[in-house]
C-alpha cells in the first residue's frame, strides 16, 4: 500500500477518480442552482473529470519515459558529480531491468517487493527513485494542469452543447 | 549538490503524493483562470465571474488538500513511532488517505457551502442568475441583416444556466 501511494501514477489516477465521483454528485445536491443548472454543471464536471483521467492514463507512461530519459541524460553529463549519477542511474535501471525481466507473476511479485525493500536499505537507489518520480510529476503537471484544461475547451465545448441542444429539442 | 539533486533524493527518499497534488492544484489555478479571462465567446463580466470562481476554487481547494494530507501526517504520528520504516510507509499511506478525502468530499463541500458568499463579496454587482446580456459587438449588429433562415430556426446557446456563466464550466 505505502509503494502505491508513492507511486504518483498510481496515487493521481485515485485522485481524479475520487474527484470524478464527488464533484458532480455535490453540484448535484447542490440547493442553491436550480434544477437544469445542476444537471449541466454535473454534467460537464464528470465529462470534465473522465476526460482528464482518460487523458492522464494514455499518456502518462510515454511523457514520463521521455522526461526521465532527458533528465537522466542530463545527470549524467553534469560536469560536478557526472560520474556518481551515472553510476546510482545506472543501479536503479538494472533494478527495474531485474522486475521488467520477470517471467511469471509470481517472479514479478517477489522482483518488486525486494526492489522496495532495496530502497528503504540502499541509498544509492534513492537517486535514481527520485529522478523517476520527479519527471513523473514534471509529467502530471504538464498533463493535467496544462493539457487537459485547452484540450477540453476544444472538445468538451462542442460534446455539450450537443448533449443539452439535443435535450432542449427533444422537450 | 545542486537543487534538483537534493530534490530528487528527498523525492527518492519519500514521495509522498501531497508533493504533485499541491504542484496540479496550483497549476490548475494559474492555466484556468488565464483560459477563462481570455474566452472570447463570453461577455466581460461574465468571464472576469468565471476566472475568479476558478481562482477561488484553487484558493479553498490548495489549503482543504494541504491540511487534510497534514492531519494524516499526523495520525501517522500517533499510530507508530518516529524515525522507523514503517513511520515513514504509515506517513504516506495516511497522507495518500487525507488528500483523497479532501478530493473526494471535503473540497467540494467547502466549494458549495463558501463560493456564493465570496463571488458576492468580490462581485456585489454581478448576477449570476441573470440571464446572459449579448456582447456589446452582437448588440450593434441587426438580426434580420447577418442571420439567415437556417441559423434563426436553430436553438440559440445555453447561456441562461447560473454555473455555466459562473465559472462552473470546464475550460
Amino acid at each position: 500500500m505505502a509503494a502505491f501511494a508513492q507511486t504518483t501514477a498510481c496515487a493521481i489516477t485515485v485522485e481524479t477518480t475520487l474527484k470524478a465521483l464527488g464533484r458532480p454528485a455535490f453540484i448535484y445536491y447542490d440547493k442553491h442552482a436550480n434544477n437544469r443548472s445542476k444537471k449541466y454543471a454535473a454534467t460537464k464536471e464528470l465529462l470534465y473529470q473522465s476526460f482528464c483521467l482518460g487523458l492522464y492514463l494514455s499518456f502518462i507512461n510515454p511523457i514520463k519515459n521521455n522526461v526521465y530519459k532527458f533528465m537522466s541524460k542530463k545527470a549524467r553529463a553534469s560536469k560536478t558529480n557526472g560520474a556518481e549519477n551515472t553510476r546510482k542511474l545506472d543501479l536503479f535501471d538494472a533494478e527495474l531491468l531485474k522486475i521488467k525481466n520477470a517471467k511469471s507473476k509470481d517472479e514479478k511479485k517477489l522482483a518488486q517487493e525486494r526492489f522496495n525493500k532495496l530502497l528503504t536499505i540502499n541509498k544509492d537507489l534513492r537517486f535514481g527513485k527520485g529522478v523517476r518520480e520527479l519527471s513523473s510529476i514534471l509529467s502530471t503537471v504538464f498533463i493535467l494542469a496544462l493539457c487537459a484544461p485547452i484540450l477540453s475547451q476544444i472538445i468538451l465545448h462542442p460534446v455539450m452543447n450537443m448533449i443539452f441542444h439535443d435535450k432542449k429539442k427533444a422537450q | 549538490m545542486t537543487f534538483i539533486h537534493k530534490l530528487c533524493e528527498t523525492i527518492g527518499e519519500n514521495n509522498k503524493p501531497i508533493y504533485t497534488v499541491m504542484a496540479i492544484a496550483c497549476g490548475k489555478g494559474t492555466v484556468r483562470p488565464i483560459l477563462s479571462i481570455t474566452d472570447k465567446k463570453e461577455a466581460p463580466d461574465a468571464r472576469k465571474y468565471a476566472a475568479l470562481r476558478e481562482l477561488m476554487t484553487e484558493f479553498i481547494g490548495v489549503p482543504t488538500t494541504l491540511a487534510f494530507g497534514l492531519l494524516g501526517e499526523q495520525a501517522a504520528k500517533s499510530l507508530t513511532q518516529k524515525g522507523t520504516i514503517k513511520y515513514k510507509r504509515a506517513n504516506a499511506v495516511m497522507s495518500f488517505f487525507g488528500i483523497c478525502l479532501a478530493a473526494g468530499y471535503f473540497v467540494p463541500k467547502f466549494c458549495n457551502i463558501f463560493m456564493p458568499h465570496v463571488m458576492k463579496k468580490l462581485m456585489p454587482n454581478y448576477d449570476p442568475n441573470a440571464v446572459s446580456a449579448p456582447m456589446p459587438n452582437q448588440r450593434i449588429k441587426s438580426p434580420s441583416k447577418t442571420k439567415s433562415v437556417k441559423s434563426l430556426n436553430s436553438y440559440p446557446p445555453y447561456t441562461g444556466s447560473i454555473y455555466h456563466r459562473n465559472g462552473m464550466k470546464v475550460v
